[in-house]
């Protein structure tokens, strides 16, 4: 275990660890632009020079391992000329787009230059120009003349989409990024390389000039596209998700995140339930919970089926379970769900859903067996009442027929469809990023999901439902926590 | 002279937490016991005779950041809320300032007094200088810091109906106050809009 | 309501007498800035005052949180509204003091030539209005004659009369324009005959002297006690001016005398304002002849904005202007206390950084915020009428004691 020493602090590491991972378990910040801690280290950029007593010139401090009794020095004059020598370098040719530029904000080229050069440029030649807005696949566009070359993007392709698709061409100042001729940058990981891009080279189709980054505020949150539950930040804008970008989980999904659940937020944009509906037509959110209230004793009599979703969030599913509970015991629930889909070795699952462990946990903790869903949905004519939480379904024409022919039938919906046209009540619900609850993935384990934008009218979360309808039955719930799922 | 900080710890001992010279100004962290008799000290000993200033700063702006705090825009002006996201402070919150002159060499110290958020209470100044009285009132009107034995601990800047201390980091920026009952006014009601003054 | 003690003079048969509250202010032509005064009065005599300050609070403490260094200069233009470029160069000097930097000679002399004719303008403005509110309205009209002159100067300097706005950490917001030095001329031959006007009409005017001798007095040691400064203080006798004994910028190099009162009421007051504007004048002309060339601003883009010529042609002015704008100039941790000798008296602030281009806490130290505690001891005892010339002596502006 290698004891070294960082700017006169001593630190114990494990072999085979790179002085900048000593540096930044210290607090010390060393620029760097090709490092990163999710990638294997390329050391090209030269921006992490550190000067030691074991070279006489200053090393890569990505590269270098730490050695016992290394002592290493960030901020020596020769360090720090160094420093401020590479970014003049980079800056030599680079175009002057920062207004344009959607990395201007979050640049951490802008950031260092500030930070360690400061100085005016001594180039007084034209720079040299290359290709601006090349497409490189569906979802990237590429600036070249941006591009600092740290080659970020073609490890993020080998190393974490194992898709090398991206490849550098030419030498020195004409070097650029390029896909190999008759293929594109199309693997389902494409976005990560506009993640990783410290400058403004790789920008993403879905948000290219959409919205500058000191707009947004972001919101830490998880994705529900599967089960795994990438830790994501919803970026937000005047009450909109302007972006989704992956947060760094150990645990989970390490620095990436899947295509499919960055763009997913667009479906949420057109199509959604807005008002609370009873008989196809339009009522205020009081009213239906006040018919419900109404309704539901009497078809206790002939017993009430709840359709559980596995987007629900654990809070959600025990608010159902006990209101449902407190008017007949012996409801029978089932549990529905999005179909499953493709998967791959790296992050994306083929269950659709995020919560399926969280919901089999609470509803064990609750002494609930599940029945199947095939059986309440041919059961549904004599059932009392079917509530459904959540319109898509796997089964979505099968629970249609369900909720058409129960007497009393009950939908949660986000978006318009199958079933929001076929139950007599319909009640608007909160999408994944107006959720504020819990969710526990494949692995077991358990995420916050937070709410990141405020919902419209008469959109209520799950709980909220239960709980204003528990409360209108006379059989209160107890508080939720304001903050996980008990408003608005 | 370089040696008030030297004097003053080695004076009071049991009181002063910290002395050190910041930016060439000589800054002595005390203990709340200790503002009196170092006021004191400061005025008849070492001949700090002018009162400049007493203020208050709200740490808990500088307070490490909740777990999940919000991605921080660049600029304040763009900040959606207008309570940035606030830490939790372990210790004191406040931290009220005094500032004193020797006019001779124009030589100036600073004192400043950790302030639990829970326990926001002084020994008033005013007793050693006169010049402090309205300073403490705004202390207090800004950040609800009381000072014992402050003759007339009332709000000086702000009405006294106001709700709320505004230079505490958790006030918000656009805070809105409740519109008061104005005694012996009738009310006079514009057709259109409602008794806040803005149209429905 | 305070009772009347019992060895007040005999009532005269069937006319039962009381102390009478009246209120002064808000509103009020001689509540300068808007102060209100409640008097207790006994006939005309003033037994008791409560003063009572705050209605020109606008937040500005916490407004300079709302942005970066730069953008609390606007906000400081509008403290001491009759003399903002004092208000202007004392902000940025603590910024300055903090940040650690020093600014080029020549815009430290430029910052005292400005700080010196907003002066000139404060006490112009000061005398003009006691003069006015006691009777005499022909020194006020040529007080403001005078003053349009310096407004003319100003104006031409850093293009605003009054919310000049010129100063910036690290420098100014550009260089003095061409042909300063007439204009300054020009301007001063108008003062310096306003000035020699005013004092004939005033100095040695009977009324002006029964009006003003010997009213609002206090002595040194209450003075100094409540915290008084600037010829509020030095009319009691008490030697203490920032630029003499704390010089800042280049001070300690210019030739000034501070004049000195010696009784502490409103006459000495006026004395000392008045000569403190010939000082003024002296200070200006040295300047005149004293400043060197050079740069006016910090050659470090850290802090300053580059040109713009680098701005719109290189990526590196491109970026400096981009982070100086979006995310002010990163001032170390820390706090800093840096104090001007304003209009009224020591001007001080009282930064607190956190280490980012926003100020984390901006105070000011308002030198009629102390005076005008003690204003309670100058006028109970006096007279009503009384009240006005010695509110108007302390020149209380309420820009500054609000903030």
């Amino acid at each position: 275990m290698p004891t070294l020493t960082i700017d006169g602090r001593e630190i114990t590491v494990e072999p085979g660890t790179r002085i900048i991972e000593a540096a930044d378990r210290l607090g010390i910040d060393i620029p760097r632009f090709c490092y990163h801690p999710g990638l294997p280290v390329a050391g090209n950029c030269r921006m992490c020079l550190v000067d030691t007593n074991r070279s006489p010139k200053p090393v890569a401090s990505c590269w270098d391992p730490c050695q016992d009794g290394h002592v290493v020095v960030t901020n020596s004059p020769r360090v720090l000329e160094a420093r401020r020598s590479v970014l003049e370098y980079i800056l030599l040719n680079h175009p002057v787009d920062c207004p344009i530029c959607d990395q201007a904000g979050e640049c951490e080229l802008q950031d260092l230059y500030f930070a360690h050069d400061h100085q005016p440029s001594r180039h007084p030649f034209h720079k040299h120009h290359k290709d601006k807005a090349r497409v490189l696949g569906p979802q990237i566009i590429y600036d070249a003349e941006r591009c600092i070359n740290c080659t970020r993007c073609i490890r993020v392709c080998e190393e974490v989409a194992k898709a090398p698709q991206l490849v550098q061409v030419q030498r020195g100042e004409r070097a650029y990024i390029d896909v190999f001729p008759g293929t594109q940058l199309d693997h389902p990981y494409s976005m990560c390389t506009a993640d990783v891009c410290p400058v403004g080279a790789l920008t993403t189709r879905d948000f290219r000039f959409k919205c500058r980054a000191w707009l947004t505020h972001g919101i830490d949150t998880v994705c529900g596209e599967c089960s795994r539950g990438c830790g994501i930040r919803a970026d937000v804008y005047r009450n909109a998700v302007q972006r989704l970008v992956p947060r760094h989980n150990p645990d989970v999904n390490q620095y990436w995140a899947c295509d499919a659940g960055r763009l997913a937020y667009h479906r949420f944009k057109t199509g959604r339930v807005s008002a609370v509906r009873i008989g196809g037509a339009a009522a205020d959110y009081a009213k239906g919970v006040r018919e419900v209230a109404d309704a539901l004793p009497g078809a206790a009599a002939r017993g009430i089926a709840v359709v559980l979703t596995p987007w629900m969030t654990c809070e959600d599913v025990w608010a159902v379970v006990s209101m449902v509970r407190s008017v007949e015991p012996a409801a029978r629930f089932a549990v529905g769900g999005a179909a499953p889909g493709a998967s791959d070795e790296i992050l994306i699952r083929a269950d659709k859903n995020p919560n399926r462990a969280g919901l089999a946990k609470v509803l064990e903790g609750l002494g609930v067996t599940p029945v199947a869903l095939d059986e309440i949905v041919s059961r549904a004519p004599s059932l009392g009442a079917l509530v459904v939480c959540g319109a898509e379904q796997a089964k979505a024409d099968a629970l249609a027929g369900a909720l058409a022919a129960a007497p009393l039938s009950i939908v949660l919906a986000v978006l318009e469809g199958p079933l929001s046209a076929a139950a007599r009540f319909v009640f608007p619900s909160a999408s994944p990023y107006e959720t504020d609850g819990t969710w526990v993935n494949e692995q077991g384990v358990r995420q916050r999901v937070r709410r990141a934008i405020e919902p419209a009218g008469d959109v209520r979360g799950v709980a909220t439902w239960a709980s204003d309808l528990a409360a209108r039955l006379g059989m209160p719930l107890p508080a939720l926590d304001p903050a996980i799922g008990g408003n608005p | 002279m370089g040696d008030t900080l030297v004097r003053v710890r080695d004076r009071f001992p049991e009181h002063v937490i910290d002395a050190a010279s910041a930016q060439g100004d000589d800054t002595v962290v005390l203990r709340r016991e200790g503002i009196v008799p170092v006021l004191a000290f400061l005025r008849d000993d070492l001949g700090f005779t002018l009162p400049l200033d007493v203020t208050a700063v709200d740490l808990i702006g500088m307070a490490p950041g909740k777990p999940e705090s919000r991605t921080p825009p660049l600029h304040p002006m763009y900040h959606t809320q207008t309570v940035p996201a606030l830490g939790q402070v372990e210790g004191h919150r406040f931290e009220v300032v005094y500032h004193l002159r020797r006019m001779v060499d124009g030589a100036l110290v600073r004192l400043k007094v950790p302030v639990r958020e829970d326990d926001c209470v002084l020994p008033s100044a005013t007793g050693v200088f006169k010049g402090f009285d309205w300073f403490e009132r705004e202390v207090f009107d800004m950040f609800g810091i009381r000072f014992e034995g402050h003759p007339n601990l009332r709000r000086i800047l702000n009405y006294p109906e106001f709700i709320g201390h505004p230079l505490r980091k958790d006030y918000p920026r656009r805070g809105h106050q409740p519109l008061l009952d104005m005694p012996g006014i009738e009310a006079d009601p514009v057709p259109g809009r409602d008794d806040t003054g803005r149209a429905p | 309501m305070i009772e009347k003690p019992v060895d007040i003079a005999p009532e005269p048969e069937g006319a039962p007498t009381q102390y009478s509250t009246i209120n002064m202010g808000p509103s009020h032509p001689a509540m300068h800035g808007t102060v209100r005064i409640r008097l207790t009065l006994d006939g005309e005599v003033v037994k008791d005052a409560d003063i009572e300050i705050g209605f020109l609070h606008r937040g500005f403490e916490k407004m300079c949180e709302a942005g970066t260094w730069n953008q609390v200069v606007p906000y400081t233009d509008r403290l001491n509204y009759v003399s903002p470029l004092i208000n202007n160069v004392g902000y940025v000097g603590a910024v300055e003091k903090l940040l650690g930097i020093e600014v080029p000679l020549r815009c430290q002399y430029i910052r005292v030539f400005c700080s010196e004719i907003a002066r000139i303008a404060d006490h112009l403005t000061a005398v003009g209005a006691q003069a006015l509110e006691i009777g005499a309205y022909t020194p006020f009209l040529w007080a403001m004659q005078a003053r349009e002159e310096l407004y003319f100067l100003m104006e031409f300097i850093t293009g605003a009369r009054v919310t000049t706005c010129y100063t910036r950490v690290g420098g100014l917001r550009w260089d003095l324009p061409e042909g300063w030095q007439d204009k300054y001329l020009a301007a001063e031959k108008v003062v310096e005959a306003r000035v020699v006007d005013m004092e004939a009409l005033l100095t040695r005017n009977r009324i002006f002297i029964d009006r003003m001798a010997d009213v609002g007095v206090i002595g040194p040691q209450d003075a100094v006690a409540y915290g008084f400064t600037g010829p509020c203080l030095r009319a009691t006798g008490v030697d203490y001016d920032v630029r003499k004994n704390l010089p800042y910028l280049v001070y300690d190099r210019l030739d000034f005398d501070v004049p000195i009162g010696t009784k502490g009421d409103n006459l000495d007051r006026y004395l000392v304002r008045m000569e403190e504007i010939r000082q003024s004048i002296r200070i200006c002309r040295q300047i005149l002849t004293d400043i060197p060339e050079g740069p006016v601003n910090v050659d470090d883009w850290r802090v300053v904005l580059p040109p713009k010529e680098q701005v719109y042609n290189t990526i590196e002015g491109m970026i400096a202007h981009f982070e100086l704008i979006m995310k002010g100039t990163p001032v170390p941790k820390g706090e800093a206390y840096f104090a001007v000798e304003g209009g009224n008296g020591e001007v001080g602030f009282y930064v607190v950084s956190d280490g980012s281009g926003f100020p984390y806490r901006v105070h000011c130290r308002p030198p009629c915020f102390a005076i005008m505690q003690g204003l309670k001891d100058m006028i109970v005892g006096g007279m009503l009428a009384d009240v006005i010339p010695t509110f108007d002596g302390i020149n209380m502006i309420g820009g500054e004691i609000d903030r």
